[in-house]
């Protein structure tokens, strides 16, 4: 006797039924879902995905339930520039941030993280070797933006991507300094020329990242040595965001090594500073991680996302002043372009590991320098 | 009662300061498997010439700075108190405002007046209307530290002396004037070897604090590479330089050296039972007349309050009201943005956090002290001795290492405190029970016990007796005491800026971070709105006919 299937028991609309349930089982099985949106939200991630093209609908979706993203960012005007266009996009996302040098925000998340107790969702640094060891611990989270093929800057794949590019740089008071004399500040060979004798500033070692890629230039370099920096050209010593509000003061005429996002913002408020950035170029980037338990981690997408894309990098770029790290966005900050501003020509090279590795003895060479330069 | 204050005291207090003691010794994150006991990290803090040389620039600047204080502070509480000096009841209730605009605000204010090419003074008296070349003061100095420091630890000195100036009895300076002693050698010989019980308890708690602050010397002292234990333990705990034992060794070292201040403190106190001024016969203590002195001490206290009070107000308001700190007023450079930036979410959270912690901090540290106090002066036993020293031990203990042992101590424990308010709110009663505990103490002191015995005569209860008596006498002092600790709390930086979060950050960790990294106006326009809110609240305080208590 021939065996019957049950398929030929049913009607027409009955096997189609069947056939479609049997794909989406299929489906769901290797892992290959349907997000369904409300009409409303439809309409938001529709806008959403226009600013970031192939935005994955799930973390959208997601997102969306989580409500809220707490950001430990480093202290540029993210609030004022970065955080209304965020909520634009993600009205529906309330940013908690907590603000501070990349020092104390890193170990803040670490305490917080190794105790497990963790608060961030996202954090901006600048310390590359002490993040790759909290990466190591797994500490850091994994992600891969729909951008990373268009960064340019030092990536950690799936671990962190670069948000910005920063260059330091020799800024002047141009009420102090002419613009004859301020010349001198476009080569190196300006750390050890005597007419900035009690003129200039430094910034503090313990400022982070960005200026241990200063000192290593300091130290390798043929320029000058932690010595003369500190001691004859008897610089004043500041923390890294204060050196540039004192220049802009008028309490010193220059300050080495100055972070070009601090002076283009000053600039922007009306500041008397003008400022070269010599060749060889430092150049290094802020990055962000997502945490590794993450409360909120599809909403820390989101801002990831956002800031990576196109728009986030002009706002980046001309609302916080600082290089974009995207390669297809140009740099449209109103100093650059002007007659007084040198750019680099060529950029320093170096790699993180290095500099991370020499960190303690260009600690102790600094503050030997910093003790025998008592004034 | 007493028992159950004795163990709640001693956790919010003893248990921080002995997990940071656990962790000096054994290295690692508590709760860190890999850490065992080690001497090394106490070998190399107390023992190693790195550690040394900033341990005594800390005594160095605490004695130097007691020592301003204290005869400062000691001439203008007896011109209050025991002078006919015009004014001074308004100079008297004028005094505490220093300590409201606190250390912190005080440097930002003398920055933009000090600042040696920038600085107002330099730039518009010293070389607008002097015509100097160079500056007419440095405020990054080792001297501008000391400046700053004593400027707002004198009201604090003042307050722990007028109280026993005013209620001294007469009958000795009045016998020496019999003898015909003058004026000056009764001072001399008569009041100030009376007053020296309370000079040196003043001198030691000046000594304590000034050990302990670490803004000043942190914005100020970097340029004359003047660096103290607080500095570096701030700067190690925040950028991680430091393993954590070693932090927690350098904390200890902090607390020892503000033991041994307390333990001098202590050993004055009972001697000072020798020199009691204050009895029940007293007789009133007659008042100096000043004659030709008078425009004298008005010219000098008027320079204090200038230098103190009207100087750091003015130059916050104008650092507020400019885009970036300059001392050339342009027209181009005013603006009201840094007040609009105030308006952000993330600053109005800021400033509901502080008046919500120091309300609720303030209450409970009050309650706190109100039963300890009670039971102080009530009760016998060693759970109340205990309680009332296990809570002025806060006094003596740097707010720092505080909220370093408060850190690891709640993050070790399984309880869901690190991150949140609680665990600020705990950290502000451990500071502050000590004042509030020393206030209710004098208070109950002066009020005699037979009318809660008439209390429980009638038969109201222990609780009764408490709450419709006991309190109803010393109310006045406790709201009192609620104010000035309320005010502690606003302007408290050390243990805030170590416990915050995003969620609980206050003021005065807004305005230390905004000179840090977001930007000094910033600070300046919280700094305003700070002392703002501190005003109306002392305001509201003067309206309750209630006036801060000294603490003698």
């Amino acid at each position: 006797m021939p065996r019957v299937s049950m398929a030929s028991h049913l009607s027409r609309a009955g096997r189609s039924l069947l056939l479609a349930a049997a794909l989406m089982s299929a489906g769901s099985s290797a892992g290959w879902t349907q997000t369904k949106l409300s009409a409303d939200a439809q309409k938001l991630y529709d806008e959403a995905e226009k600013v970031i093209p192939g935005l994955p609908i799930e973390i959208f979706a997601k997102a969306m339930s989580e409500k809220e993203v707490t950001i430990y960012r480093i202290g540029h005007d993210f609030p004022g520039v970065v955080f209304p266009e965020f909520k634009k996009l993600f009205p529906f996302i309330e940013i908690t941030e907590f603000s501070a040098t990349v020092g104390p925000l890193l170990q803040r998340y670490t305490a917080e993280a190794r105790s497990g107790r963790v608060i961030a969702d996202v954090v901006m640094n600048a310390i590359y070797g002490d993040v790759d060891k909290l990466d190591e611990e797994g500490l850091v989270g994994r992600y891969v933006p729909t951008s990373a093929d268009k960064l340019v800057g030092t990536i950690r794949p799936g671990a962190y991507y670069p948000m910005d590019t920063i260059t330091l740089c020799n800024a002047y008071n141009t009420n102090l300094v002419t613009e004859a004399d301020a010349q001198a500040l476009g080569t190196w060979e300006t750390l050890a020329d005597p007419k900035w004798k009690g003129k200039v500033a430094l910034a503090e070692f313990n400022a982070g990242g960005v200026i241990t890629l200063a000192y290593t230039l300091v130290d390798k370099g043929t320029y000058t040595t932690f010595d003369k920096l500190i001691g004859e050209q008897q610089a004043k010593i500041y923390p890294l965001p204060q050196m540039v509000e004192r220049l802009a003061a008028g309490d010193i005429s220059v300050a080495f090594f100055a972070n070009e996002a601090n002076l283009h913002k000053l600039k922007k408020a009306g500041a008397p500073i003008q400022w070269k950035c010599p060749t060889p170029g430092l150049r290094l980037n802020d990055f962000q991680f997502i945490a590794a338990k993450a409360p909120h981690p599809n909403a820390a997408r989101l801002w990831v996302e956002f800031l990576l894309s196109k728009k986030g990098q002009e706002l980046v770029n001309v609302g916080l002043g600082l290089g974009s790290s995207r390669s297809d966005v140009p740099d449209a900050r109103p100093a650059v372009g002007q007659p007084w501003f040198q750019a680099p020509t060529s950029y320093y090279p170096y790699t993180w590991k290095e500099i991370d590795a020499s960190v303690p003895d260009l600690r102790a060479k600094w503050e030997a320098a910093v003790k025998k330069s008592k004034p | 009662m007493s028992w159950l204050t004795f163990l709640l005291t001693s956790w919010v207090v003893a248990v921080p300061v002995g997990f940071l003691v656990y962790a000096a010794f054994t290295g690692g994150y508590p709760g860190d498997p890999a850490s065992t006991f080690t001497l090394q990290y106490v070998t190399k803090v107390y023992a190693t010439k790195a550690y040394l040389d900033p341990l005594l620039n800390t005594l160095y600047l605490a004695f130097l700075t007691a020592t301003i204080v204290t005869p400062c502070a000691m001439m203008i509480a007896w011109l209050v108190a025991r002078t006919d000096m015009k004014w001074k009841e308004t100079i008297g209730s004028l005094m505490p405002v220093p300590i409201f605009i606190s250390p912190l605000l005080g440097t930002l204010a003398w920055i933009a007046l000090g600042a040696p090419e920038a600085g107002i003074i330099n730039a518009w008296i010293g070389r607008g209307l002097l015509g100097m070349k160079g500056n007419l003061i440095n405020v990054y100095s080792f001297g501008a530290i000391v400046f700053v420091m004593a400027l707002f630890y004198i009201p604090l000195a003042y307050l722990l002396m007028v109280g026993n100036l005013m209620r001294m009895d007469g009958a000795m300076e009045e016998a020496a004037r019999t003898v015909g002693c003058s004026p000056r050698q009764v001072f001399f010989r008569v009041t100030l070897p009376l007053m020296w019980p309370t000079i040196l308890p003043t001198f030691l708690i000046v000594f304590i604090l000034a050990a302990e602050q670490f803004a000043v010397p942190a914005f100020l002292g970097v340029q004359s590479r003047f660096s103290t234990i607080p500095v570096i333990l701030y700067g190690a705990f925040q950028q991680g330089t430091l393993p954590p034992g070693e932090v927690a060794a350098l904390a200890t070292q902090l607390v020892s050296v503000t033991m041994i201040g307390v333990f001098l403190y202590r050993r004055t106190l009972k001697v000072s039972r020798k020199y009691v001024v204050v009895t029940g016969k007293a007789s009133a203590p007659k008042i100096v007349q000043l004659g030709g002195w008078q425009w004298i001490a008005l010219t000098a206290v008027g320079l204090y309050f200038a230098l103190a009070v009207i100087l750091p107000c003015i130059a916050l308001v104008i650092g507020s009201l400019q885009r970036f700190l300059t001392p050339h007023f342009a027209a181009e450079n005013w603006t009201l943005a840094n007040y609009e930036t105030l308006l952000r979410p993330t600053y109005l959270r800021v400033i509901v956090n502080t008046v919500l912690l120091a309300t609720i901090g303030a209450f409970f540290t009050v309650l706190l002290g109100f039963v300890i106090g009670y039971l102080a002066t009530r009760l016998k036993g060693f759970a109340v001795v205990g309680a009332d020293y296990v809570a002025s031990l806060p006094i003596a203990l740097p707010g720092l290492a505080m909220a370093v042992g408060l850190l690891w101590t709640y993050a070790l424990l399984p309880l869901p405190i690190y991150g949140t308010a609680t665990i600020l709110v705990i950290a502000f009663v451990s500071r502050f029970v000590g004042y509030a505990a020393r206030l209710a103490t004098t208070s109950f002191q002066q009020i005699d016990p037979s009318l809660e015995e008439a209390g429980r005569m009638v038969g109201m209860t222990r609780l009764g007796v408490i709450r419709r008596i006991a309190f109803g006498l010393v109310s006045p002092s406790m709201v009192a005491a609620w104010a000035l600790v309320f005010s502690f709390i606003v302007v408290e930086l050390p243990t805030a800026i170590m416990l915050y979060t995003p969620k609980t950050t206050t003021m005065s960790v807004a305005i230390f971070n905004a000179m840090e990294s977001t930007g000094a106006v910033i600070g300046f326009a919280l700094a305003v709105v700070q002392l703002t809110l501190i005003m109306i609240g002392l305001l509201i305080v003067r309206r309750l006919a209630v006036s801060l208590p000294s603490m003698a």
